[in-house]
């Protein structure tokens, strides 16, 4: 019973936790837009973090990056972005990402808006990411002054969902709002002289190693962060916790057969006499081994769907628990997919619990001391 | 009229690497309304014996006859059906199940073979004559030896078998238990069921119509 509950419980919150990882990182690929993203030399890590975790980050760089673009050949497209931070206090619940975007030539941002409350983004509204929570009247507020909702992101499994999306004029709003109380990020009177990033797509078969090295050649102290390494970074890092779950789950998985087993051949063996006097009675073989395997059946099952609720009471309420550890991107599959992982363990313990106990009774039965009652000896 | 016989029954067991017969070419016969005992020293092959004629083991060579049916090739469900209508045991020590009651007991056989009806009446009736009446509520581990003997007997013949085998029934019974459960047996071999009974006890000899002896495997008639 125990066992089987093991079994069901490793199945059912190993396979979630595969598929979840899986489902976050098909969906983080599908969601990088850019190619290549030039960061201040120094804020590297820093980047990185707001792309994978969440942690809201602030760094900046002369804009005249951005127009060293200009005529390199491979570049389809660029846009840049300004990364600040909001306070926990502001709303939301923690600490956002800030991020300021350029309507005109964003590439990156507009293909996920998932749910379009107005049809522009006006001055001074925002788009929020699918984990921002804003205030109950439906607006985020920020250094004292609140701001409507325009859009909100469908959800990417990495850290921009953790972020607000504006327009430079909003930005300047804020960070005036935020001078005023006397958080200085840049001064808001040259905030048009920076941005945080520079993100470009490149055209089909460009040589990116190229296009990397004429833009060095045009500006200082810049960094490029490869979308295409930090996915293959993340799949490696995918693929050693992917492995430790299949090693963990084997483990248990056997565990518990083996357990099962165990357990079978002993109540077994301690009903050893209680089968001879059922076959001496005239209870049929076959008869003998259809109930125990019928006891195996509900054992597994009990066990299973014990096992099954123990597994949905650590896989929902530790979701963000789980997400936040990983330090991979991580986004729950679709219900019905979990509950098909959950009927799958369900019916991998049954079935291993009457094969258990079948092959128990099955090694009895073929004993012939088992049908002749020895008893006092 | 022949119940139940066996013809040049072998069986061997192993013992330090060495083979030996524990059941040595024994030929037995039991009819109708019979009291056969068989006595013979611990160790001499009845429990094996009566094994055999239950089809509980088979035998290295030679056959077992019931009513015309060879029991070593019927298969598991007829000699199923077989014990549990027509060839009742008693095996040596206890053999009730633990957790039902004295009543439900007695009945199991019928709950098995699913064909008949438990015969209410007869139950009251035997349970009386066995002196258990006040006890068919009671779970076996609150009975004695005597009594768990006497339940055991009870569900042996609450259905009238054709073929009774008994392995030691008063082995660890007094003097007056002892003659009790003798008495029931002498009583339905009088109603035609054939009985077998092992036993070391001498004292009992006078209730079988046959004795028989039975020493290193081989079954002789009881010189007196
Ligand atoms: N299952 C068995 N395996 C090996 N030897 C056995 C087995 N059953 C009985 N024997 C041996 O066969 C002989 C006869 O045993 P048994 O029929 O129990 O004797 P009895 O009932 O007359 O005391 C003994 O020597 C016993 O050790
Ligand atoms: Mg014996």
């Amino acid at each position: 019973m125990l066992a089987a509950l093991i079994g069901s419980y490793a199945l059912f919150v190993g396979s979630v936790l595969k598929g979840s990882l899986n489902n976050g990182m098909t969906r983080m690929q599908e969601r990088m837009g850019a190619d290549l993203m030039i960061v201040p030399e120094s804020s590297e890590v820093k980047a990185r973090n707001i792309l994978l975790t969440g942690e809201p980050e602030f760094f900046y760089m002369d804009i005249s990056v951005a127009q060293a673009l200009h005529d390199i050949e491979g570049v389809e497209c660029a846009t840049s972005q300004f990364y600040f931070t909001s306070l926990s206090s502001d709303c939301c619940s923690t600490r956002v990402q800030l991020i300021a975007y350029d309507p005109d030539t964003d590439f990156v941002i507009d293909p996920w808006i998932d749910e379009r409350i107005t049809d522009e983004v006006e001055k001074g509204s925002v788009i929020i990411g699918s984990e921002v929570t804003p205030l109950p009247d439906g607006k985020v507020k920020f250094y004292g002054s609140e701001y409507p909702v325009a859009g909100k992101l469908g959800e990417t499994a990495t850290g921009l969902d953790h972020s607000v999306f504006m327009t430079r004029d909003t930005m300047h709003e804020i960070l005036s709002d935020a001078k005023e109380k006397g958080y200085q990020f840049i001064n808001p009177e040259d905030d048009g002289a920076f941005v945080s990033t520079v993100l470009i797509r490149v055209s089909e078969n460009a040589d990116i190693t190229g296009i990397e090295k004429e833009i060095y050649g045009k500006a200082e102290g810049i960094k490029f962060i490869e979308t295409d390494k930090l996915i293959n970074d993340l799949s490696v890092k995918l693929g050693s916790v992917d492995r430790l779950i299949n090693v963990t789950l084997t483990v248990l998985l056997v565990f518990s057969f083996v357990t099962m087993i165990l357990f079978f051949s002993v109540i077994f063996h301690e009903r050893k006499k209680e089968f001879a006097i059922l076959r001496i009675l005239g209870m049929s073989s076959s008869k003998i081994c259809f109930s125990s395997l019928t006891e195996g059946l509900i054992i597994g099952a009990a066990g299973g769907a014990a096992g099954l609720l123990a597994g949905i009471l650590t896989v929902f309420p530790f979701n963000r628990l789980i997400e936040n550890s990983l330090d991979v991107p991580y986004l729950m599959s679709p219900l019905p997919v979990v509950i098909l992982y959950g009927l799958l363990g369900v019916a991998v313990t049954v079935l291993f619990s009457s094969l258990a106990s079948f092959l128990s009774t099955l090694s009895l039965s073929h004993a012939e001391t088992y049908y002749t009652m020895r008893a006092g000896e | 009229m022949k119940y139940l016989c066996s013809e040049k029954l072998v069986k061997e067991y192993e013992r330090r690497g060495k083979t030996f017969r524990a059941v040595d070419d024994v030929d037995i016969q039991i009819n109708k309304g019979e009291f056969i005992i068989i006595t013979g020293e611990s160790g001499s092959g009845k429990t094996t014996l009566l094994n055999l004629l239950l089809g509980l083991t088979k035998p290295e060579s030679g056959t077992v006859l019931f009513d015309g049916e060879d029991i070593s090739t019927i298969d598991d469900k007829r000699l199923s059906e077989i014990r549990n209508e027509k060839i009742k045991y008693i095996p040596q020590g206890d053999s009730l199940l633990t957790s039902l009651t004295v009543r439900e007991n007695i009945l199991f056989p019928y709950v098995i073979g699913g064909k008949e009806e438990p015969p209410k009446e007869r139950l009251i009736e035997l349970a009386e004559k066995l002196g258990i009446k006040d006890l068919l509520d009671v779970y076996p581990s609150e009975l004695s030896g005597g009594e768990m003997r006497r339940v055991t007997i009870a569900r042996a013949v609450i259905n009238k078998p054709a073929v009774i085998i008994a392995d030691e029934p008063t082995g660890n019974l007094d003097r007056d238990n002892t003659s009790k459960v003798m008495e029931i047996f002498k009583d339905i071999s009088g109603e035609g069921t054939a009985v077998v009974v092992v036993t070391h006890q001498r004292e009992t000899l006078d209730y079988a119509s046959k004795v028989l002896n039975m020493s290193h495997g081989r079954l002789a008639p009881e010189n007196r």
